[in-house]
């Protein structure tokens, strides 16, 4: 599957949902198995980024990086920065507020009803 | 001239009309292409709405050309819809309706009528429940 | 004023009882009632593609102020509307409408008579939000996207937008039901579609019931695509918008792993 098919609607679906961070990877430029999808995969990337700037969500929460199949070890290293930066910047406000412990059938408070 | 002329079967116009739904009132715009309703757009220079319009006012077109609306008067006999004429249907209507009005009053009756009508229609209707029937009974699926 | 052309129709606003409406004139005699610089706007490139798919071989022709031309030019570009079949007739707005509109470029580039505005560059609506610290913007946001009552009145006169089958009625991107509907991502989901389609003419905030200032948002998405690409829409006809094709390196890519 190539990283062109990853729709931005599908990022900002990711962020409702409440991720704190959104990482893309993909085949580096010019060597796309699929020929030219990544490009399209950097673009918009950039914009998605710019977007969600200006709304109010840090744009180091979504990040794209070029990694080929037979790079595991960087693969690894991008996963654990990432999570660490992540942790750093701290939980998403999109994320809901309290998260029932047990499955008390509850519904799950968000942003929203925390706010009322 | 000549070009301009030439006898063209495009039609397209749009109609100003208020919205049927609830009690707001907003100035909507049908759009009429070659006879046919398709689309609605709000009015922008109208006091109430200004060019905006809920979900329901966006819509308000779809319901006239719905398979589901009637086409004819229909009687229930036996169990089942029959066809009838319209002046059929008025006789029956106005002969239970009124040995109901003698037998158990005018509050006995209620009426019911839809925001998918006319305002001009459902202005009749209640003019008609009040002054002819003679009760208050009478709403609509979105009197709001 | 109206130069006869060999067009079948011309679509344009028509005085109707003292209020513009759109309306398609067949009859030359019609025309007198043919309102140009009218404050109150309608989309009527976007009635023209109704029409055009109706009546595929007329040709039609429509009054185009500057922000229609360059919706013109993008629904050319997405091939709404044929090449050969609409013919446009260009008029200049008034000062005081640029102002109003805070347009960038108030006349088409064929424009009959009369003189041009001066086009009014005001990024001041950007720059508020962006001298916010990030809490304070999300705040903002969610405290203007929490008015949103789902009307789709956004997207329903947006010039640009066309696709029948829309994001915003997917389930599977956006939660059906609710009230408001899933925010921000409603209207990010429609920032993002238009990124390279927004011709900044302002009808969306006028069709806003709530007064949600959308224009700001899609205006900054279109900044950035100037920004990064290079590119504006509306302007050249030949140019396609960068998120319309894959790529040919053409673009300076902007770096990955930020």
């Amino acid at each position: 599957m190539c990283s062109g098919r990853i729709s931005p609607h599908f990022i900002l679906k990711a962020f409702q949902e409440g991720a704190d961070g959104v990482l893309v990877a993909g085949c580096h430029i010019g060597e796309c198995h699929y020929g030219k999808g990544n490009f399209i995969t950097a673009k918009r990337v950039a914009v998605m980024k710019d977007l969600i700037q200006f709304i109010g969500i840090s744009p180091k929460r979504l990040r794209l990086e070029w990694i080929a199949t037979s790079e595991g070890n960087k693969f690894a290293k991008v996963v654990t920065d990432f999570t660490e930066e992540i942790a750093q910047l701290g939980p998403s406000f999109l994320r809901p507020k309290k998260v029932a412990k047990f499955d008390t059938g509850k519904k799950k408070e968000g942003f929203l009803e925390a706010r009322r | 001239m000549e070009g301009f002329e030439r006898l063209s079967s495009v039609n397209y116009e749009t109609v100003r009309t208020t919205c049927t739904y609830c009690g707001c009132g907003c100035g909507l715009l049908l759009e009429v292409l070659d006879g046919v309703v398709i689309g609605t757009l709000p009015q922008k220079d109208h006091p109430i709405n200004q060019g905006g319009a809920c979900i329901k006012g966006w819509n308000a077109h779809e319901f006239i050309y719905n398979e589901g609306r009637l086409k004819k008067p229909l009687v229930r006999r036996d169990g089942s819809f029959e066809e009838v004429s319209w002046e059929e249907a008025v006789e029956e209507v106005a002969t239970r309706l009124k040995k109901i009005k003698e037998e158990s009053g005018p509050d006995s009756i209620a009426g019911l009528t839809s925001a998918r009508c006319t305002n001009e229609e459902n202005y009749i209707f209640q003019k008609w429940m009040r002054a002819v029937i003679g009760t208050n009974n009478v709403d609509h699926c979105a009197r709001l | 004023m109206l130069e006869e052309k060999e067009v079948s129709a011309i679509l344009a606003l028509r005085r109707n009882s003292g209020h513009p409406t759109p309306f398609l004139f067949t009859k030359a005699e019609d025309l007198k009632d043919c309102v140009a610089d009218e404050a109150n706007r309608y989309p009527l490139t976007k009635i023209l593609i109704k029409i055009a798919k109706k009546h595929p071989n007329e040709t039609i022709g429509i009054v185009v102020r500057g922000c229609e031309e360059r919706s013109l030019i993008e629904l050319l570009k997405n091939f709404q509307l044929r090449q050969g079949k609409v013919k446009a007739i260009g008029i200049a707005c008034s000062q005081e409408l640029a102002n109003q509109c805070r347009c960038n470029r108030p006349f088409p580039s064929q424009v009959e008579e009369s003189d041009l505005a001066k086009p009014v560059e005001d990024f001041t609506d950007i720059d508020e939000i962006e001298k916010l610290s990030e809490e304070e913007r999300f705040q903002y946001w969610m405290g203007q996207f929490g008015k949103c009552i789902k009307c789709y009145g956004c997207r329903n006169i947006c010039p640009a937008c066309f696709c029948p089958t829309c994001t915003l009625e997917d389930a599977n991107l956006v939660k059906p039901g609710g009230m408001p509907p899933e925010i921000p991502i409603f209207h990010l989901h429609k920032a993002y579609h238009m990124a390279d389609r927004c011709i900044d003419c302002g009808l969306c905030e006028e069709a806003c019931p709530m007064g949600i200032p959308v224009r700001r948002l899609y205006r900054k998405v279109k900044k950035s695509v100037k920004d990064l690409f290079g590119y504006v829409p509306g302007e050249k006809e030949e140019e396609k918008g960068p998120l319309e094709f894959l790529g040919d390196g053409g673009y300076e890519l902007p770096g990955a792993g930020k």
